[in-house]
């Protein structure tokens, strides 16, 4: 029996006024957890509190939910409770440059630490010349150096006396010295020497041989007393630099004698200082061009070694860290080693060492979007080799990639201790479960959001949360029609009049036009009729297809007949889905059938424009005509099925039930009123399934047919199972409790070709014959028919002719 | 006339290119823009260094690397003649830079009795304390110099000023009359370029001495001065650690000339001896 059209309260739930007890969102609280998402909820609570390596969330469901909002305020929630993170810094290791180390100081020291060394470095640099110049040290230098030339003179003084001895100066030549033979004090002319015995001549020689041997002897050992001096006056110096240094640096001790390492560093500080002290002796009057330079060096990189780079600074935290990085490349997660130009070459030092996203979140919790740490390069490898070291190392990009490197720092690495939770859709998730063997080990919890939550029970739980959305946006307060509407629309977003949309995004787009439009009417509380031009603003916007669609139709370029009957001819009903927006038309659907081997052909499938679930639901067609009409005899049908004036893609299968009638129509010989339009899917038993996007499949044909006017006997079938989705715009509504456009439930495809047909179905009896005259009987006809010719023409000619 | 008398007009410098020279020459050069004077530099050619290099078996031991090379009279004569061409172009450069009247002299004989004798017709003689050799102290030629010269001697020290104020050691003798008059004048400003160390064993014959230089310097007040006691002791506390030139008198019947070597020995500053 054909089933009764659809009442208008079925057509669209409405949110009743009862639900809504108050006059404006300003007078309700927000909601005390997220609505809906317990399931999620609960994970992210886990997660983020059981301790243990890999426990890190991936937070997944679609764009638009609102993930951020509620893990951000999850986590600021936990992470006030708990302590702050430590402070980091990075030091000059003195003992290898290369390798700055790495210091850790409860939260709010780094920043003091860092000034007083800066103060530290200013003070030496005072300090230092004042003990350098002072009177005392002036003299202990002169007196080392009277000693020297002592020491010199004294050794020089001995080779003097004993060559006077042998009647022999040493004089002073511009390269160094000579000896000579003297007489009466003055230098024995060389015409005089040759004069002399050659006895004396000799004597003289040999006393001139071993003043000069002696000469020697004593010239060589003056390096060594060099030498002696100056490591007395490096001695002197280190001294000097030690009293000018360590009452500055005892200050400094006293005052972090808590922490051995920064102990260990002044230590290490005042070594230096000491050994390197000629760094802060710069030549401040030089003003020779040596001297510019070697000042520009001084104060340039040789006294930053002192300095404290802060790498994190926790002195203002109320607690751990919340960071959320929202370009999160390589550099941006590890922290990256800065250069600068100094005389044309590009230099680094520790204190050029930049902090990352994980040094900032360590020792609280790191928020990233998944899809963009993997489209950066090697920022997701960087990321898992981070938490499965447990420590945040800094390499320059280079030397990742294995390349050949310039001399660059090796920054000790910072111990890492950081909750990481990861925001994407479902589909990475799974695809990095499947793809990526580590995922899973560092992403143990997956906290799953629900696209859409129920609507029963939940009005005022979503009035809340829209309540609270509005305020966070300082949008105006809603009314309690204008939060009827929103509910509406949730549902309709949705799909399903019994869910409501989770995507705040789409309801944050609603809320923040509704109010432009409340303001353009110049009202303080939104009203329900500005929601309702928000969505119909919405809509308009993006209905240039659909109403390009609509036109060709009523210009007769696409054919779509809403009147009349036709055989073999049947509306179907597919979606279009333009970016955001969905909206549903009427396609001409034909069969035509023949005698043949037993096949429905889908022409779509044959040109490659069918989907596989498109072809599915034409082949199911064959089992089901094969079984209800000719169970014992062979299946003798050609037929083929087409979308006319289709030329893209067709796929889905809620097509299959249309395909049905119009098969049943050629077979059957009884024409299809075009004044009905059809969807569902259909299997082989007959029964008819549930489909996607009904409201937008009704409203696509109610469209078409509203343009030529409405009739009174227009409508459309739906699955009976799709009755709780219907959320239908309210002028179809409208137009279905006037009787103008009718909405029909079918469960069965008997009940649809009779509404089609006007002719009963009619139901085999137990002889497994219908009744006669029913749609079903000559369906069966024409099929045993079929079957005969076929019989015939495969017996040899003589026996066909043979038949009677 | 003595030279503080008729002022400076010649002014000597003993040159040999080591750098205690071409400081005494920077000193030189200065003073002599600053009084007008002309500026006479000599170089002597030591005639001992030839006569060695002349002897058979002659050898030079380099500084610093005590190695032993042959000597003969032409490289000796060849390695004084750079030295002096490099003399030369120091005395020149100075010149130029002061925009004063120089002239550049090579002599031969011994270093000592060349710059003495030269000195004579100078009206100051300015020398490097240390030489080129090795060992302590004042060079021969400087230690002679103050010793025996009677032109006034400026021994310069290493880094040493001739900035004033000018230290002068005054015991109210002629012969500190005349250090102090030439002190003025260096100074170029008797009532603030002059620190007087009154020698004197009474307080009150300090003062006497205070007043006795304003009037001969015809000042309104007394110049700025310290009493330093009656012994010389005092002369060389007040001078150690100075960096202010200290002008004396070499004649003083109170100050023997093992003390002036003394304090060329002991002293950074430059030494200013008046005879």
């Amino acid at each position: 029996m054909a089933p009764k059209p659809l009442p208008p309260d079925l057509l669209r739930r409405v949110c009743p006024p009862e639900d809504l007890p108050f006059q404006t969102t300003a007078e309700l609280a927000d909601p005390d957890g997220p609505l809906g998402q317990e399931r999620a909820a609960e994970a992210l609570e886990f997660g983020t509190a059981v301790r243990g390596p890999g426990y890190n969330v991936f937070v997944l469901g679609p764009p638009g939910l609102g993930k951020h909002r509620f893990v951000k305020r999850v986590l600021e929630k936990r992470a006030a409770a708990e302590p702050p993170a430590h402070d980091w810094c990075y030091l000059n290791d003195f003992a290898a440059a290369h390798r700055p180390k790495a210091l850790r100081l409860p939260p709010g020291r780094a920043r003091p630490f860092q000034r007083e060394m800066e103060r530290l470095v200013e003070d030496l640099r005072a300090s230092i010349p004042a003990v350098f110049e002072s009177e005392d040290y002036r003299s202990r230098l002169q007196v080392l150096e009277k000693q020297l030339e002592e020491r010199r003179g004294a050794a020089m003084k001995e080779v003097k006396e004993r060559a006077a001895a042998r009647d022999v100066a040493v004089v002073q030549t511009p390269m160094g010295f000579a000896v000579a033979p003297i007489r009466a004090g003055e230098v024995i002319d060389p015409e005089q020497f040759h004069q002399l015995p050659e006895e004396e001549q000799r004597r003289i020689q040999e006393a001139m041989t071993a003043v000069q041997q002696e000469l020697q002897v004593a010239l060589r050992g003056l390096p060594q007393l060099e030498r002696e001096h100056r490591e007395k006056v490096k001695e002197l110096n280190r001294e000097a630099a030690l009293y000018a240094v360590g009452h500055l640096l005892d200050d400094l001790r006293k005052r972090h004698d808590d922490l051995p390492e920064v102990l260990a560093h002044l230590d290490a500080v005042q070594a230096d200082v000491v050994e390197n002290v000629h760094d802060f002796l710069g030549s401040a009057e030089a003003e020779d061009a040596a001297g510019q330079i070697r000042k520009l060096f001084t104060e340039g990189p040789a006294l930053r070694r002192y300095q404290v780079n802060v790498m994190v600074d926790q002195a203002d935290a109320r607690g751990a860290p919340v960071v959320y990085e929202d370009r999160p490349s390589y550099a941006d997660l590890a922290g990256r080693i800065e250069h600068h130009a100094h005389f044309g070459t590009l230099v680094t030092d520790f204190t050029m060492i930049r902090p990352g996203a994980l040094h900032r979140a360590n020792g609280g919790y790191l928020v990233l979007d998944a899809l963009r740490v993997l489209v950066q390069p090697l920022a997701w490898d960087y990321l898992k080799a981070s938490l499965a070291a447990g420590s945040i190392r800094i390499d320059p990009p280079e030397r990742l990639y294995g390349l050949s490197t310039t001399a660059s720092l090796e920054p000790e690495p910072i111990p890492l201790s950081v909750k990481v939770i990861l925001l994407g859709d479902r589909r990475l998730y799974y695809l990095l479960a499947a793809l990526d063997p580590e995922f899973l080990e560092h992403f143990k919890v997956e906290a799953d959001f629900e696209d859409e939550i129920p609507r029963h029970g939940n009005h005022l739980g979503y009035a809340r949360m829209l309540a609270m959305l509005a305020r966070g946006e300082k949008l105006r307060p809603l009314s309690c029609g204008a939060v009827a509407r929103v509910v509406e629309e949730g549902a309709r977003l949705a799909g399903d009049a019994e869910k409501l949309t989770a995507r705040m995004q789409a309801l944050m787009d609603l809320l923040r036009e509704a109010d432009h439009c409340a303001g353009q009417a110049g009202r303080d509380v939104v009203a329900r009729e500005d929601v309702q031009s928000a969505v119909e603003g919405q809509v308009r916007r993006q209905s240039r297809v659909r109403e390009r669609i609509l036109e060709e139709i009523a210009r007769g370029t696409l054919l779509v007949d809403t009147a009349g009957e036709e055989l073999g001819q049947v509306n179907g009903l597919s979606v279009l889905q333009l970016g955001d927006f969905a909206f549903g038309r009427p396609s001409r659907i034909t069969a035509r059938v023949r005698l043949g081997k037993g096949e429905v052909v889908d022409i779509e499938r044959e040109v490659e424009l069918g989907g596989p679930i498109h072809s599915k639901g034409v082949l199911i067609l064959a089992g089901y005509l094969g079984q209800r009409y000719t169970p014992d005899r062979p299946f003798t049908l050609s037929a083929s099925l087409v979308f006319e004036q289709s030329y893209s893609g067709v796929e889905g299968d809620s097509a299959s039930s249309a395909e049905l009638y119009a098969l049943v129509s050629a077979l059957s010989g009884l024409p299809v009123r075009q004044s009905l339009a059809v969807t569902g899917s259909v299997n082989q038993l007959g029964q008819v399934q549930a489909i996607g996007g009904v409201n937008e499949k009704i409203e696509g044909f109610f469209d078409v047919c509203r343009g030529r006017g409405l009739t009174g006997d227009q409508g459309v079938l739906i699955p009976s199972s799709n009755v709780k989705h219907l959320m239908l715009r309210r002028d179809v509504v409208q137009a279905c409790a006037e009787g103008k456009f009718h909405v029909w439930p079918v469960e069965h495809v008997d009940q649809g070709i009779e509404l089609l047909t006007g002719v009963p179905a009619g139901m085999a009896g137990p002889d497994g014959r219908f009744p006669e005259g029913s749609v079903n009987a000559r369906v069966a006809a024409r099929l045993e028919a079929l079957s005969e010719h076929a019989r015939a023409f495969a017996m040899p000619p003589e026996a066909r002719k043979a038949q009677p | 006339m003595t030279p503080a008398d008729r002022g400076l007009r010649r002014i000597l410098v003993a040159l040999d290119a080591s750098r205690a020279s071409l400081e005494a020459l920077e000193a030189g050069a200065a003073i002599a823009s600053r009084s007008g004077a002309e500026l006479e530099a000599l170089f002597v050619e030591d005639i001992d260094l030839l006569r060695a290099a002349g002897l058979p078996c002659g050898l030079q031991i380099s500084m610093p690397s005590g190695t032993a090379r042959p000597l003969d009279r032409r490289s000796m004569e060849s390695e004084l003649r750079a030295v002096a061409a490099r003399a030369r172009e120091a005395v020149e450069s100075a010149a130029r830079a002061s925009g004063i009247a120089s002239s550049f002299r090579v002599a031969r004989g011994r270093v000592a009795v060349e710059v003495l004798g030269a000195a004579r017709n100078a009206d100051l003689l300015v020398l490097g304390r240390v030489s080129r050799r090795i060992g302590s102290g004042p060079g021969a030629t400087a230690r002679a110099a103050a010793r025996e010269s009677s032109t006034p001697v400026l021994v310069m020290g290493r880094e040493a000023e001739i900035e004033p104020p000018l230290l002068v050691a005054y015991d109210g003798s002629p012969e500190a009359d005349r250090a102090l008059d030439l002190a003025a004048r260096l100074s170029g400003d008797a009532a603030g370029g002059l620190v007087l160390l009154l020698v004197a064993g009474r307080e009150e014959d300090a003062r006497g001495l205070a007043e006795r230089a304003r009037q001969r310097l015809a000042l309104p007040t007394p110049p700025r001065s310290r009493w330093i006691g009656g012994g010389w002791e005092g002369l060389v506390a007040a001078a150690r650690g100075a960096r202010s030139p200290l002008v004396l008198s070499g004649r003083s019947p109170a100050l023997p000339e093992i003390l002036i070597e003394g304090l060329l020995d002991e002293l950074e500053a430059a030494v200013l001896v008046v005879r």
